[in-house]
């Protein structure tokens, strides 16, 4: 990928494996909580409850430079990393700075009680976005694009495997691909 | 930090009108020149909330985290974008929308923009706007030049301004209606927006349009302005033209809306509108906000001076050409069916399916043909939704789509035919909760979710009742269905809780140095008869008692009430005393000790406090025309710097005499009425004003300023030079500082008495 193609506001979505077992209530109380400790390197500002919508972003925890939430969209609660401000890094970096990022709050909710032994991850899946429809067109040439930096960045958190990758196909979405991980993503 | 993405401008600029391209470059120069310390903080705050950029609960940069009070170290440092407003602190974007009317690509990029920008939520208003939180204020000309680009404008949506154009969302399909209110809807607010005439209130100016007397959709008696749809015959002929009513609103003091004329025609409606702006813009209050909407101007000097202002004031204007030109073209809001009408609603086994049609199926005035409501938990509604049901518009309509002030969403002209069709689709993007309009479907304002001003979680509290009365809907009296429930998080009741059945608005309380959120009960107000009655407080009661005490109020109806009885006659026949007795045990409040749930809010697990409270901008800042146009001046004069620096002697000049003309404009508001824009009267009028008359002239420098000006007038369309170029920059610095003396002598002349 070319250094034009600067990739910004990059999104992850690690899926949670049992939905059912989660109170997204335990949500609210635990991102109150971190707002409290200031317990991410990210000024943690509010909670935004959307629990309400079907289908919906769910709970988040704004911060000034991301969004952190238990997102629900088509159904499929996940934690997602939503980046709102750019990055020094570009291309794989970015992307991977993201992915750790995203990791790193995952670690965190499962370390924390409301969620130890409730929240587990799909190990063999993941969903990457790229938040801006002028960076990233939801189209072909834009995937092939991304590609090669996706796939760097994967290998570095994960290693190397078979990563097959699947682009959402209105072409209205944002540029999105989920990611399938036969050998399995450690999270 | 500047999150957005700078490339948006050349991507969208082919598709804005000019006008809207330049304004919204020099909103993005006046972000400049605030981040140069070169804009008064009041100044840019009240020029952003003119342009829908709205502060946000935290934006002074204090949270209390339920332990103590946080300070939130944003980035920017000192950099505020409002008094006391961290520059760098989320804020909400306000997005008009005139009589809710929507379009499938409309949808579609505010579904970009809430993903891209926002939480990835479009939020629908009480006055049928779009709003989008946690918005960074770098974000928002690229948001609003998107916007723009389908036709989209966030102009005047805050601040003392004219308000969003509600009207009856059924206008046009409706049984009811004198006519079709639509495209006067339109006109108005096209021919009021950045108006001469609105740029000096001391308030917000909202205006409301309605088909008909009976039937509540148009809300027009709780209206700064009002407008109810009517016909005369006059020889013979049928002629158009609206009941006018002002003076109306809810907040702390509400008041009804006063008829200020039986019958104005189509041809004066707007400017007998414009007549009304200008006697509020002049004589209504600035200083004290609490008092400055025009329901205190109707107040002070009584419905008939008010009128007689009004009348002699329309008497005296000069004629504009947009007043009657869209009377030639009154049909260009109007909708045709893409499908052909159907007979009935039949073709759907689900068993949902009959329930939904029950309540969000309107039937139109056309045969075949019905208006579906979908109803949104508290107004929100996804991106993925959004796109869904722009799909849906454009398939089954000409995507006909109008916002509600019951914070929904109406798909008109469908064709019976397709219902079924169209609940399956909408099933699919999970759009089909049934209960619309029904005491299921609670609207709340923002309260203390978002809002700085919010005393308790009104959206909490929605939430909380939507859930309880959903399930017990299946078997609710049809008494009860029919009421109607809103909430606002405090007493300026942007959630509307005056015109419900039953309202609550956010109060709190201590107890024991603990304070416990609480909502005030309001009863009896009315819904129909566009809010014909405003409901009474009838006490506090703690916040998460508020279910039960709904509970306990509607089954005393359905046991109590006469037939047919309104539940407003209801409250009214039984009185308050009996009411108050009915909730009476439900105002006390477990120790903090026994109970600690009491003492946080609904979906909040902090301990409750007040300290996050802070100052609104619903009032916006009370900026006056005359800083408005010395602070366009300035903007103007950094612009002439800019095309100096990239060799554009000519464009700099002439944007150096522009800043000239604008203070000027300014200048002249303080003493002559109504201000135009003609640059050959405005020289004249500063040259009988203010030259002639020697009160520009500077103690020193005597009349020399003023002479730039007069100099630059007399010149102008001549050839320039870079060196000619920079002099009139520099004659325009010194003539708009001259400016700025001048009114500050003004202002410390001793006055008469």
């Amino acid at each position: 990928m070319s250094d034009s193609f600067d990739l910004q506001h990059v999104n992850v979505k690690f899926f949670v494996k049992d939905a059912g077992a989660i109170n997204l209530e335990d949500a609210i109380n635990v991102f109150h909580a971190w707002i409290q400790e200031q317990k991410l390197d990210d000024l943690l500002i509010d909670v935004a409850d959307y629990r309400h919508v079907p289908s919906g972003p769910g709970v988040i925890l704004v911060g000034h430079n991301a969004q952190y939430s238990f997102d629900n969209a088509e159904s499929n609660l996940g934690i997602l990393y939503n980046r709102k401000t750019p990055v020094e890094a570009k291309g794989a970096a970015n992307v991977q700075k993201a992915i750790e990022r995203a990791l790193e709050i995952c670690r965190h909710l499962v370390a924390d009680d409301a969620f130890r032994g409730k929240l587990e991850f799909v190990t063999d899946r993941l969903q990457i976005m790229i938040n801006d429809r002028l960076i990233g067109v939801n189209d072909q040439a834009s995937f092939e694009r991304l590609l090669p930096d996706l796939t760097a960045a994967l290998v570095s958190v994960f290693g190397e495997q078979d990563y097959s990758f699947e682009r959402a196909s209105d072409s209205r979405k944002r540029l999105t691909v989920s990611v399938d991980a036969p050998q399995g993503i450690a999270i | 930090m500047k999150a957005s993405n700078p490339h948006w401008r050349e991507r969208v600029v082919e598709q804005m009108s000019s006008q809207l391209t330049e304004e919204l470059d020099q909103f993005e120069t006046e972000i400049t020149l605030k981040k140069q310390g070169k804009l008064d903080d009041r100044v840019f705050a009240e020029t952003r909330l003119r342009r829908g950029a709205y502060g946000q609960r935290y934006d002074n940069g204090r949270r209390n985290d339920g332990i103590k009070t946080q300070k939130l170290e944003f980035p920017c440092g000192t950099l505020t974008k409002g008094p006391d407003t961290a520059w760098d602190a989320p804020g909400m974007l306000r997005i008009k929308i005139p009589y809710g009317g929507l379009n499938a690509r409309q949808l579609e990029v505010l579904g970009e923009l809430a993903e891209e920008y926002s939480d990835g939520i479009a939020h629908v208003t009480t006055r049928q706007c779009i709003q989008l939180h946690f918005i960074h204020i770098d974000d928002a000309p690229t948001i609003m030049r998107r916007l723009a680009a389908v036709g989209i404008t966030t102009r005047e949506a805050c601040g003392n301004s004219v308000r969003n154009v509600t009207a009856c969302p059924f206008s046009g399909i409706c049984s009811d209606e004198a006519f079709d209110v639509t495209p006067y809807a339109h006109a108005l607010t096209y021919h009021l927006l950045g108006h001469p005439d609105c740029q000096n209130f001391g308030r917000k100016f909202k205006p409301a349009f309605s088909g008909c007397k009976d039937q509540p959709c148009g809300l027009v008696k709780m209206h700064d302005v009002g407008y109810i749809a009517t016909t005369r015959e006059v020889d013979g002929k049928v002629q158009r033209g609206f009941e006018m009513y002002v003076g109306g609103g809810l907040g702390a003091v509400p008041r009804q809306a006063k008829l200020l004329s039986e019958f104005v025609s189509e041809e004066e409606i707007l400017p007998l509108t414009q007549a009304v702006a200008r006697v509020f813009g002049r004589l209504g209050e600035k200083k004290n906000r609490g008092k400055a909407r025009i329901k205190f101007l109707v107040d002070k000097l009584g419905i008939e001076e008010f009128s007689r202002l009004v009348f002699e004031e329309r008497s005296i204007m000069e004629p504009e050409a947009s007043w009657t030109s869209y009377l030639d073209e009154l049909d260009i809001k109007d909708e045709k069916p893409l499908r052909d009408a159907g007979s009935d609603l039949a073709g759907n086994d689900d068993p949902e399916f009959a329930k939904w049609c029950e309540t969000n199926i309107y039937q139109q005035k056309q045969e075949g043909f019905v208006a579906v409501i979908l109803s949104l938990p508290l107004g929100d509604i996804t991106a993925d939704q959004l796109r869904s049901l722009s799909d849906i518009a454009r398939k089954y309509t000409n995507e006909t789509i109008r916002t509600t002030v019951e914070q929904n969403i109406i798909l008109r002209w469908v064709s019976k035919a397709d219902v079924a069709a169209v609940y399956s689709d909408l099933k699919a993007a999970e759009l089909v909760i049934p209960g619309a309009g029904t005491i299921v479907d609670v609207t709340s304002c923002p309260g203390t979710d978002t809002c700085k001003l919010g005393i308790s979680s009104s959206r909490g509290l929605a939430a909380q009742l939507r859930e309880r009365l959903a399930e017990k809907s299946v078997h609710m009296d049809q008494a009860i269905k029919d009421l109607v429930i809103k909430v606002s998080g405090c007493f300026n009741s942007c959630g509307g809780h005056h015109v419900a059945d039953l309202g609550f608005y956010g109060v709190s309380r201590s107890i024991n140095k603990h304070s416990i959120p609480h909502f005030q009960v309001v009863l009896g107000g009315q819904w129909s008869h566009n809010a014909g009655a405003y409901g009474l407080p009838m006490g506090a009661i703690p916040s998460k008692r508020i279910p039960e005490t709904v509970d306990r109020l509607t089954q005393a109806f359905l046991d109590k009430k006469e037939k047919d009885e309104s539940f407003k006659d209801f409250v009214g026949r039984i009185g308050k005393a009996e009411i108050k007795g009915l909730i009476q045990d439900l105002t006390q409040v477990p120790t903090y000790e026994e109970d600690r749930s009491y003492y946080s809010d609904w979906s909040d697990p902090r301990e409750y406090t007040k300290d996050d409270i802070g100052i609104g901008e619903c009032a916006g800042e009370v900026v006056t025309a005359f800083t408005f146009d010395l602070t366009s001046a300035e903007r103007m004069l950094f612009e002439a710097q800019l095309k100096l620096e990239k060799d554009d002697s000519q464009g700099a000049a002439i944007q150096a005499f522009d800043a000239m003309v604008t203070a000027t404009r300014g200048l002249l508001r303080l003493k002559v009425p109504n201000v135009g824009k003609d640059t050959e009267t405005l020289v004249q009028q500063f040259r009988t004003e203010y030259f002639d008359t020697e009160l520009f002239f500077d103690p020193y420098a005597g009349g020399k300023f003023g002479q730039y000006f007069l100099d630059a007038a007399a010149s102008q369309g001549g050839s320039v030079d870079k060196d000619s170029a920079h002099r009139q920059i520099e004659e325009a610095s010194l003539f708009v500082e001259a400016c700025h003396a001048c009114s500050g002598r003004m202002s410390e002349q001793p006055t008469a008495g």
